[in-house]
């Protein structure tokens, strides 16, 4: 596929050290994200959920370089060319396809760059975060918490800047007499507003949404995606959404990209995932989906048996397995399955699709 | 323009800062014990502030050196209409020194205290925010401070520097930093996990901005408080120090000093000498108390919204 990718991420690992003991030595790690691959086309929305504690959040901050990943490759705006090259180097293992690699990685590989030269990055991603009580400095008004993205970034001269303020709060829906409220002066939704706004002060290409309406109200929630798909629109904005609620993705995403306890297990354009869910735990997800109908309803649903496992010492092989009903021996519980094309766009990460 | 309609005057560009203001006075009319506090502190401040215009006698400056003018024939004489406080062994009136005093004393505790908070809020912010190596030798270098009793290493100081007012205000300040360092390093702690500084790194800040526009004006507040409470134990300190002979010189208007001087004569019955300078350290101290106490109510977040 050479279609153009805002974003390429390969093997990404993101280890939390645990200290423990007297001196507070590193004992273990949490493996929040524990190589994961994927892309992210020029203009879509690519959906990730998972249950809590999955590692999306952290995927979405690894990427945005907040917090610093332990390996992998975070390409970011490659010009189309050198995307090419990098799918075709990416799996190969000879002294000079790396060295090729190597090459690339020094020039666009995000994780290469340090924290000075990440800072003109910033102005092409941003994020909107969860809570919009705690995004906002409390001590700040609405015009200071907008008028700095633009002030370093020097996207307008200093003059411009109040008017600048003006036409985006009117573009996420605010009003000019809101300039000069303090946060918390202003409700949930229109803080997330807010939050909004100030991520697409920068004129970013790629913005990672995370989880941006789960502290909302159901009511308000409609109105925030549906604000955030007129800004796509509008913008020409690339989405990460990141959400544990699987109707929100679905009503959000083009591919939806599901994740278990560091790892990506499925991805799928959204409608083949509804549809046709392949990977076990995507097959349970979707059942624990509440209907809202009480006759569509089936006798018996299937639930999931055990507890989520731990990403300190996560199970060997598929991680799935302990909880999984299609579970071989000898085969799940030992080897890592890989992520495979399995129908076209349609990629899972499990052992019942790799055999044949 | 759109702009000037926006903008609209100070009034309506500070409207919510301005009822913010509104509230913080209101929450202090409530509380009685606040109010007291800082009556008592406007009170003490404006006695400093006009005190040439108070006091009926007036020192002279010879060499650094305070003089006071002296009537021998009123020597140590008990208060009266002349001699509101009485005088002195030498016949100083000792109305004009204790008002004279309240600006050496406020002079001390606002220069300490806002000099080891200056200090105090650098090193606690970067030990906060910054952790790892930076961290560890700021706070290690704080528990010597604190491992050692505060009155004591103040009067080494002062001792090795020698006596004088100077000194002591040397000594208080090196003494004083490591308690504001430890309180806005905790209040860094807990800041800095806030989305909105996740958010000002995404923005692309750099790390001194994010510490000076968001961590540390949103750690202030308890320091506030501290520091209120602070302006008084640090006269009382330096009252202390005076007191033991190493502050200013004998016969200059610092209340400890005068307390110390007018020991000597408590007994015998002259008790004027050491008693009003004493009511005046008094009075300042309990005034930063209370209204340093009633600040951590105001600012209390439980409170606000």
């Amino acid at each position: 596929m050479s279609e153009d990718a805002i974003l390429q991420i390969y093997g990404l690992k993101k280890y939390f050290p645990v200290k423990g003991g007297f001196f507070g030595k590193v004992i273990a790690h949490v493996k929040a994200v524990d190589g994961v691959s994927l892309e992210i086309k020029r203009g879509e929305t690519l959906g990730i959920v998972g249950e809590s504690g999955c590692g999306k959040t952290t995927l979405g901050r690894t990427i945005l370089r907040l917090i610093k990943a332990d390996d992998g490759m975070i390409f970011f705006n490659a010009p189309p060319d050198v995307q090419d090259r990098i799918r075709e180097l990416v799996g190969r293992k000879d002294e000079k396809s790396k060295r090729e690699l190597e090459e690339i990685r020094k020039k666009y590989d995000l994780n290469r760059k340090n924290d000075k030269e990440i800072r003109p990055y910033r102005r092409k991603m941003q994020i909107v975060f969860q809570d919009p009580q705690s995004s906002l400095d409390p001590r700040m008004t609405v015009k200071k918490i907008l008028a700095e993205p633009l002030l370093t970034h020097k996207i307008v001269p200093s003059h411009k800047v109040e008017s600048k303020i003006i036409e985006l709060l009117e573009l996420v829906g605010l009003k000019k007499e809101h300039l000069h409220r303090f946060p918390h002066e202003f409700s949930g939704g229109q803080r997330q507003r807010i939050g909004i706004a100030r991520a697409i002060s920068l004129n970013p290409d790629f913005i990672v949404l995370d989880e941006p309406t789960s502290a909302l109200d159901v009511s308000v929630q409609a109105q925030i995606l549906n604000l955030l798909k007129q800004l796509q629109r509008d913008l020409k904005l690339t989405y990460m959404f990141i959400t544990h609620d699987l109707s929100v993705a679905r009503h959000m995403a083009h591919r939806i990209g599901v994740m278990y306890v560091g790892k990506l297990v499925e991805l799928a354009p959204a409608e083949d995932l509804f549809n046709d869910p392949l990977h076990p735990y995507t097959k349970l997800l979707l059942e624990a989906i509440p209907i809202p109908d009480p006759t569509k309803r089936k006798k018996e649903r299937k639930l999931f048996t055990g507890e989520v496992p731990s990403a300190v010492n996560p199970p060997k092989g598929c991680r799935f397995h302990p909880r999984c009903e299609y579970f071989m021996a000898g085969v799940c519980d030992k080897l890592e399955p890989p992520l495979v094309e399995v129908k076209k766009n349609h990629y899972v990460a499990c052992h019942l699709y790799t055999k044949g | 323009m759109t702009e000037v309609e926006v903008t609209g005057g100070f009034r309506k560009a500070h409207e919510s800062q301005i009822k913010e203001f509104k509230y913080t006075l209101y929450l202090m009319r409530r509380s009685p014990l606040t109010m007291t506090g800082l009556i008592m502190l406007l009170f003490v401040v404006i006695v400093a502030i006009f005190a040439p215009w108070i006091a009926p006698y007036h020192p002279t400056y010879i060499g650094g050196q305070q003089y006071w003018p002296y009537d021998s024939s009123q020597m140590l004489s008990p208060p009266s209409l002349q001699h509101l406080f009485g005088t002195d062994d030498m016949g100083h009136d000792l109305f004009s020194m204790v008002v004279y005093g309240s600006r050496e004393a406020l002079y001390i505790g606002f220069i300490v205290v806002i000099v080891a908070m200056l200090i105090g809020i650098t090193l606690g912010a970067y030990s906060g925010y910054v952790g790892g190596w930076v961290d560890e030798a700021i706070m290690r270098v704080c528990d010597m401070f604190f491992a050692f009793p505060g009155l004591v290493l103040a009067m080494a100081i002062t001792a090795a520097l020698g006596p004088g007012l100077q000194n002591v205000m040397y000594a208080l300040m090196v003494v004083w930093w490591p308690g504001y360092t430890r309180i806005i390093r905790g209040q860094v702690l807990s800041v800095k996990e806030n989305q909105y500084i996740e958010a000002a790194r995404a923005v692309g800040l750099s790390r001194f901005k994010i510490i000076w526009k968001h961590v540390i004006p949103n750690s202030i507040p308890p320091i506030l408080v501290q520091a209120t409470m602070d302006l008084g134990n640090v006269i009382l300190t330096a009252a202390g120090l005076a007191f033991l002979g190493l502050g200013a010189a004998a016969y200059t208007a610092d209340w400890g000093v005068m307390v110390s001087q007018g020991r000597a004569w408590l007994l015998a019955g002259y008790w004027w000498w050491s008693t009003f300078p004493g009511l005046a350290i008094f009075i300042t101290v309990l005034a930063f108390n209370l209204f340093g106490d009633g600040l951590r109510d105001i600012l209390d977040p439980r409170l606000r919204r």
